[in-house]
């Protein structure tokens, strides 16, 4: 029987992607909407709690979430170009970040009374 | 499947062990569902002789959230939809195998997160189904749990919707236009988008449910100036757009049920495809009918009300296709058709009491009350669940190459269908004459109505045991079936019963008669 399923529908595959995305937006907009309506009723509370933070914990994982997304980014033009050892090496460079980058996150919450 | 190393590919729905093995699990939970409805109801025929206020409580939650997120919701779609999309659409599998094939397990993980909150030490959530804030920020009952079970059980839902979507976009045969396909397919698609647009909604408000619990984030919770109105809104915003996700399929199973068995061509097939994306896109504003009593602006009740009334339209439009398609028909009453036909009269009569509830005075009257819980199980039940034992009947034959016996499943239909008219009927007086819902007790003029209606449950559940029993019965004992028992026209009819691996030895090309 001739395989079928071996010739790849990229076209669906970039439509499935599309529609996760969709969701995605969908499922972190719930999120932003609910932040700014309470950033909107108490503006001042916000402000205040923003001055709390750690300026230099938050700037290093700022850092952090965009180079991970540079990583993964290079990493599909490397298997694009051919070359899946460095996509490979990039792959594992993006999740290192994410784990670094949650790690901080961790230290951040554990220093503030966060948690109540 | 000849080659094995293919089996890793794809394929868990193409050997049929893995998709029947769906509908086995999803009848069990529905089963669960049932029994604990027996009980809730057994308290209302003398309460406090069974079971205290608090196990009441806890019963009719999960009752909740088993039928609606491990039973109706997947229901239609990942039983019958998974298995017969690809074959009506002239395809081998949907699109993605591998992430139906996850899906699957995730769904499968959310229903184990759900046994874990009933079962584990603590108390098993008792703020029914809908979780309302600030209630289920602070009870003490095992409800982070329960609620990301749900939100788990939600992601197996969006990546379904997803899948089926980009199936009809690219797997379509040669020839199966997009005005050429089933309707079964039609409204899969509309389901699709709707699982899509509305379930990450439901995710992050569940979210917010469990960081208020854990992290003290006072989203919702009053005495932090959270808002507990919008906590319903959000929710709403998904599970009004649920019950679309749950009756949807429904009617495209009701679609392709009523032509076959009338002899007849579908009355206004064009009508029956916008009308369904019609109520996809209307449905999802219309959320608002569920707050008219919580706090809400005039305007904005107004607006609700009124879009609430233009669902009922493209609704009114297929119950009169299928009226249209029954006239002068051919009609052969077989058990999926008297489920079929059940459909139309329960569902008719959960679509019109819905208009009344929708309307803003009568909403005053009857919000809280057994009215809406006779409304809701007309439509779910009644529409929903009849709809899936309609499609059981009709597909079972195809699904596991076997008859079951015709005078059984009749028996089973007549008394379903009698219990539960018995069962919920007498809801809507009660309601409508002021009896609370969720109550675990009521004033004695309530008795009659009560015991009426406990006694339909116990009818409907010997209906139940009659309609599983002859199925089950017939896995073993059953003649073998054709592969066109009914005189179907859709492509399923047209490969063996049951369908070989990959549906097709040769993919079908349509051409322009049917």
């Amino acid at each position: 029987m001739e395989d079928k399923r071996e010739e790849r529908d990229y076209g669906g595959a970039k439509y499935g992607m599309w529609f996760f995305l969709l969701t995605e937006i969908l499922f972190f907009g719930g999120m932003f909407l609910l932040y700014s309506v309470f950033r909107y009723r108490f503006p001042d509370q916000f402000h205040a709690g923003a001055s709390e933070e750690n300026l230099v914990l938050g700037s290093i994982n700022t850092v952090l979430l965009l180079t991970s997304s540079l990583f993964m980014a290079a990493a599909i033009t490397a298997v694009k170009r051919g070359n899946n050892k460095l996509s490979v090496i990039l792959q594992a460079l993006t999740v290192v970040s994410g784990v670094i980058f949650l790690i901080i996150k961790g230290t951040e919450l554990s220093i503030s009374d966060f948690i109540t | 499947m000849e080659d094995g190393n293919m089996d890793l590919q794809s394929s868990f729905y193409h050997d049929g062990g893995g998709r029947r093995g769906i509908l086995g699990w999803l009848l069990s939970f529905f089963s669960v569902g049932v029994m604990m409805g027996l009980l809730i109801r057994l308290n209302l025929l003398s309460p406090g002789r069974f079971m205290g206020a608090q196990r009441y409580n806890e019963l009719f939650t999960i009752h909740g959230i088993i039928m609606i997120f491990l039973f109706i919701i997947p229901g239609l779609p990942v039983a019958f939809g998974n298995f017969f999309l690809p074959i009506m659409i002239g395809a081998r599998d949907v699109a993605f195998p591998r992430l139906n094939r996850l899906s699957w397990w995730i769904y499968l993980t959310g229903a184990t997160i759900v046994a874990f909150a009933i079962f584990l030490h603590g108390t098993p959530p008792d703020t029914g189904w809908t979780f309302y804030a600030p209630y289920s920020i602070r009870v003490k009952a095992n409800i982070a749990l329960a609620v990301l079970g749900v939100f788990v059980l939600g992601f197996s839902s969006i990546l379904t919707g997803l899948n089926f979507v980009t199936t009809i976009h690219r797997m379509r045969a040669p020839g199966m236009t997009w005005f050429k396909m089933p309707l079964f397919a039609w409204t899969l698609y509309a389901t699709g988008w709707v699982q899509m647009l509305a379930t990450p909604v439901l995710a992050i408000t569940l979210v917010f449910i469990i960081l208020g619990r854990i992290a003290g984030i006072g989203f919702f919770d009053p005495t932090k100036g959270g808002d507990p109105i919008l906590y319903e809104h959000l929710f709403w915003t998904y599970s009004h757009p649920a019950v679309y996700i749950m009756i949807l399929p429904a009617m495209g199973v009701i679609s392709e049920i009523i032509p076959v068995f009338a002899r007849k061509r579908i009355y206004g097939y064009h009508a029956v495809v916008f009308s369904a994306l019609g109520i996809a896109i209307v449905g999802y504003f219309v959320w608002g009918h569920h707050m008219f009593v919580s706090g809400m602006s005039n305007t904005a009740r107004v607006i609700f009300s009124f879009i609430t009334f233009l669902v009922a339209i493209p609704t009114g439009v297929k119950i009169f296709n299928w009226l249209g398609t029954l006239y002068k028909g051919s009609i052969v009453a077989d058990s999926p058709m008297l489920y079929a036909l059940s459909f139309l009269f329960l569902f008719s009569i959960g679509g019109l009491t819905g208009l009344i509830q929708g309307a803003l005075a009568p909403n005053l009257q009857l919000h809280g009350t057994y009215w809406i819980v006779g409304h809701f199980h007309y439509v779910m039940f009644g529409g929903g669940g009849f709809a899936i034992f309609a499609g059981l009947h009709y597909w079972f034959p195809k699904m596991f190459g076997k008859m079951y016996s015709e005078r059984l499943a009749k028996l089973g239909w007549f008394l379903l269908f009698i219990g539960f008219n018995v069962l919920y009927f007498p809801m809507f007086i009660l309601g409508y004459e002021g009896m609370p819902r969720r109550y675990f007790d009521y004033p004695p003029r309530f008795h009659t109505g009560n015991v009426i209606s406990t006694v339909g449950s116990w009818i409907l559940a010997v209906g139940l045991i009659i309609m599983f029993g002859n199925l089950i019965r017939s896995l073993f004992r059953g003649e073998k079936a054709p592969s066109d028992p009914w005189g179907g026209r859709t492509l399923e009819w047209t490969v063996p019963s049951p369908p070989p691996s990959e549906n097709f030895g040769e993919i079908p090309v349509i051409g322009d008669g049917e």
